[in-house]
């Protein structure tokens, strides 16, 4: 037989075990009977960073362009928004609007600097109205000074990651995605931001440019921040003609490596991949900010074509219970018919990246656009879907949170 | 009432307590602040990378039906065959520093003899005492499964019982791991190849209990360690998935603020919204922490139960860097799937160097590549740092230098790695997120962003906290379950904390309804 094994000895071993409960009691009974401590900073400041939701209000409407409004928002301190949360020129708002019967969200990008938020107490978001919006004629026709607002943390990764991208950036945009640039340019300004940008901005002509004099103003006073503009529809003495192509940005590019970050429209995402596809770059130097919903997806050519006008219905739980039972077109989001139906679904991104609308699907098949499928793989073997991308394609059964 | 039990917290205790209670007939519902089952077993998208949140090694999972205790649990809820499993090659490799100043570089593999002659390659004469190392872990091991299948208390007689065939348990498990190693002669070289994995439990080797410590290493080298193809995720739904087909419930984004007691036992708990839902019976995936300092008055918490989390230290505040590279690991030259990276083989030294934030560089390394090599799309490979914190250094932070110090964190730990290894890394970062304790306080809801529950100090290890149970739950009608529970941290520890207590509620409801009865 093997020896047995002694730490001290058989007798004290021994003891010790015996007396390994009473050892852990008394500890515990020597210890304060005080109520035990509750907050701890590392939880507040994550609160601070991250909080569920800010209420603002808006402090100044400023006209800036045909059709486009800056909002000045602060903090609403009469709701308990004390201080704005941080965030990082990319980064966007999801804002909640009560219209007529529904609740929907938008997200809009941030176009003010970050010590604005930090030292200057504001965010300034830029709305465009669209024709038939439902939206942004909202927001066209009710906020004004004093409006309260009800907005999401800084949300979204399309933001400059010093280890990740390098430090020389070319960005491309157009009306769309210029809150972006806006943003980075003045940051780089106010040295929150370290890197050197150069922006290719795509307009029909110079009147219809948003920002133009700020960033050339910008550009004036920072070595580290250039814009060029490409106007389509017209000749500017002194300014680039027609589209960003690969020769254009080739022409700017510095020898060194660099990071190319997009955003702006559909059409521009569309016309510009070609060029960047033949600059040959490596895939982690093109960033795109996949920011603009697909307008109508019976143009999108994986659509099912047979679903086109048709009509399902869905059931819709939550808690266990059905709540409702929605009529769902085969040409409208999950979630859009939700709000159409009043049903307040939670929502931020709106485009398939961020799971915030995450849902279960119980029965039935939907179609979600390639491209838009940002799910987990899990997810998708267990029927989670993304209502802001999924089209139902038969009577559905959904539980939403 | 419409449910027998309510769980708070969808985490993997949580859901593993919910799916069994379901199992065994009950109605559960499960309420969870965020909006995903899974709790820390989740995984998340960048760009063409899935991470995985958390998991690096599951242990109690095997191949065979009917052994380690997560693989049995999980045929017992009939969802073995939903999950796919992976397995890397290799236990961990280890790169460190000895007292005297030489590096210590050693890659380990799985299984008991593999393991100890590989050992021995690195250490010339420590077969023998490595042999009874394994003796005693089979012999601690074997005891702790006795010791789990009694109803025993723990008295003089039971534990003179145990002498005959448990000695050597007995003997070592009031002491910590450093002084067994000693008693066992154990030549120096090898206890710093072994002392590695101490960091997986997050205290220091002279504190750290014996027993707790051999029943880990013993269980992932003897089973080898397991993770899902479809990351931790893929466990997390297929829990939930069992629980929300089979008659219970679980709604998400449903924080519950307060838990209602009514002279001393427990009535249900309120949301955030204001609900109200009545169960005299709950089962508590948060830390017992926030329940007796948040979500009871203070009347309702017992004297007992007030000392007892006052007496408790966090266990380490975790933080992790994810990343996607755009060079597969092959072509970078990473074999391994763990690496356990330290600047010394002193685990007490390297303690006191993970209070800080500029000190600490320890880090476990998983290359997800090497154990599920489809992962990651062609030509790239995902890399996880995981770094523990032994103080609250983040609270130091303030916030509006935070996303600098998170990348100047990843940045040191990156080049350590670069330092440690050889091997090139910084200029391959396709896709990076770093996680930091707030980060964790943010979505799991932990004081101070704990990843490991309460420290597993000698005096409060497993071990006693198991011999003390009964002591423990002085909360009627409300239990805990998960990495604040009896049984610590860890994948393995938490879903079969979750089993265990989903019985004693059980167990629980029996007698209520015969005390009713009667
Ligand atoms: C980075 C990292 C690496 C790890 N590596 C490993 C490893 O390799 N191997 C291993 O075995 N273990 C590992 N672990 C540990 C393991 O993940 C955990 O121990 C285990 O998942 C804990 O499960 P839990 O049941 O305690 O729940 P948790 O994961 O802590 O989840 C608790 C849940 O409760 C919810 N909740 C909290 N408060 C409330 C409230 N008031 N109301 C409603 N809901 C609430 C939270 O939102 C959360 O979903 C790791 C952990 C981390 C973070
Ligand atoms: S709202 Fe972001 S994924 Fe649907």
């Amino acid at each position: 037989m093997k020896d047995k094994l002694t730490v001290n000895s058989t007798l004290k071993d021994f003891s010790n075990f015996v007396r390994i409960p009473e050892h852990r009691k008394s500890v515990i009974n020597q210890a304060l009977s005080t109520p035990t401590k509750k907050n701890y900073v590392v939880n507040s400041n994550a609160n601070f960073l991250h909080p569920d939701v800010q209420y603002l209000r808006v402090k100044e409407v400023i006209e800036s362009g045909a059709d486009e409004r800056c909002y000045i928002l602060v903090p609403d301190t009469a709701h308990g928004t004390g201080k704005l949360a941080f965030f990082r020129p990319g980064q966007y708002l999801s804002i909640t609007l009560n219209i007529g019967s529904s609740v929907v969200t938008r997200p809009f990008t941030i176009c003010s600097s970050p010590y604005d938020s930090s030292d200057k107490d504001f965010y300034m978001i830029k709305v465009k109205r669209v024709i038939h919006g439902f939206a942004t004629n909202h927001i066209f026709n009710t906020w004004q000074k004093g409006t309260e607002i009800v907005a999401s943390a800084p949300l979204g990764n399309f933001y400059y990651q010093p280890l990740r991208d390098y430090p020389f950036l070319i960005g491309i945009t157009d009306n769309d995605g210029i809150p972006t640039f806006l943003s980075m340019a003045r940051a780089i300004e106010e040295k929150s931001l370290d890197v050197n940008l150069t922006l290719f901005y795509s307009c029909r002509e110079k009147s219809s440019a948003i920002f133009m004099e700020e960033l050339l103003e910008i550009q004036k006073r920072t070595r580290n921040f250039k814009v060029i503009f490409v106007f389509s529809d017209e000749k500017v003495e002194n300014y680039e003609r027609g589209f960003i192509t690969k020769q254009l940005i080739e022409a700017y590019a510095p020898p060194e490596n660099y990071s190319i970050f997009i955003d702006g429209s559909s059409q521009l995402l569309k016309l510009i991949s070609t060029q960047i596809a033949e600059l040959n770059l490596e895939r982690k130097a093109v960033r795109l900010n996949i920011g603009s919903q697909v307008k109508d997806i019976k143009t999108i050519p994986d659509f099912p074509v047979e679903s086109i006008g048709k009509s399902f219905e869905c059931k819709v739980k939550k808690d266990g219970k059905v709540i409702a039972t929605i009529n769902c077109p085969a040409d409208e989001t999950i979630l859009v018919a939700l709000e159409r139906a009043g049903i307040p679904a939670l929502s931020h991104c709106r485009v398939g990246s961020c799971g915030y609308c995450r849902a279960r699907l119980t029965k039935g098949n939907v179609f979600i656009p390639n491209g838009v499928d940002s799910r987990k793989l899990a997810d998708t073997k267990h029927g989670i879907i993304h209502p802001c991308v999924s089209y139902a394609m038969s009577d559905l059964t959904i539980q939403i949170n | 009432m419409d449910f027998d039990i309510i769980v708070i917290g969808a985490g993997l205790g949580g859901l593993t307590a919910a799916a069994c209670a379901t199992k065994e007939g009950k109605r559960v519902l499960v309420l969870e602040k965020g909006l995903a089952p899974g709790g820390s077993a989740t995984s998340f998208t960048r760009g063409r990378f899935e991470f995985e949140a958390s998991l690096h090694a599951l242990c109690g999972y095997s191949k065979s039906q009917g052994v380690g205790d997560v693989r049995i649990i999980f045929d017992e809820l009939g969802i073995t065959e939903k999950i796919e499993w992976c397995q890397p090659k290799n236990a961990f490799r280890i790169i460190t520093k000895s007292k005297n100043g030489e590096r210590i570089d050693a890659t380990l593999p799985f299984g008991i003899e593999k393991f100890i002659n590989a050992i021995e390659e690195y250490v010339p004469n420590s077969k023998e005492s490595l042999t009874k190392l394994f003796e005693l872990a089979e012999n601690s091991v074997n005891a702790l499964n006795y010791l789990c299948s009694v109803d025993e208390k723990i008295n003089m007689t039971f534990a003179k019982g145990l002498l005959k065939d448990y000695g050597d348990f007995v003997r070592t498990a009031p002491y910590s791991v450093n002084q067994v190693f000693k008693t066992l002669g154990i030549p120096q070289r090898a206890i710093e190849i072994l002392s590695g994995i101490w960091c997986l439990l997050g205290v220091d080797c002279d504190r750290l209990s014996f027993t707790q410590y051999i029943t880990l290493l013993y269980s992932y080298i003897q089973f080898g360690s397991f993770v899902p193809k479809e990351r931790s995720n893929e466990i997390s739904l297929a829990l939930a998935g069992f629980i929300e087909d089979n008659r219970s419930q679980i709604r998400y984004n449903s924080p519950v603020t307060r838990i209602i007691f009514e002279k001393g036992q427990a009535k249900g708990v309120i949301l955030k919204n204001g609900e109200k839902i009545f169960c005299d019976h709950i089962i508590a995936n948060c830390s017992p922490t926030d329940a007796f300092s948040k979500m009871m008055k203070i009347n309702d918490v017992p004297v007992t139960a007030v000392k007892r989390t006052n007496a408790r230290s966090f266990g380490a505040r975790g933080a992790t860097i994810y990343l996607g590279l755009n060079r597969s690991a092959s072509d970078l030259g990473i074999e391994d799937y763990t690496t356990i990276l330290t600047e010394t083989s002193d685990t007490s030294v390297q303690y006191n160097l993970m209070r800080t934030l500029n000190s600490n560089k320890m880090c476990i390394v998983s290359c997800l590549n090497n154990a599920n090599p489809g992962c990651s799309p062609k030509g790239t490979c995902i890399l996880t740092f995981t770094t523990l914190f032994t103080d609250n250094c983040w609270g130091n932070v303030e916030p509006e230098n935070y996303f600098n110090e998170k990348d100047n964190f990843a940045k040191r730990i990156i080049s350590f790695y670069e330092e440690s290894t050889g091997i090139k890394i910084s200029d391959y970062i396709e896709e990076i997120e770093i996680a930091t304790p707030l980060t964790f306080a943010r979505y799991i809801n932990t004081p101070q962003g704990t990843i490991y529950g309460y420290s597993c100090d000698d005096w409060d290890s497993m071990l006693s906290r198991f011999m003390t149970e009964a002591s423990d739950s002085d909360t009627k009608g409300l239990r805990f379950c998960g990495g604040w529970g009896t049984q610590h941290i860890g994948f393995n520890s938490a879903i079969s904390s979750g089993r265990n207590t989903a019985f004693a509620t059980l167990y629980d409801i029996e007698k209520s309804c015969k005390e009713g009865n009667n």
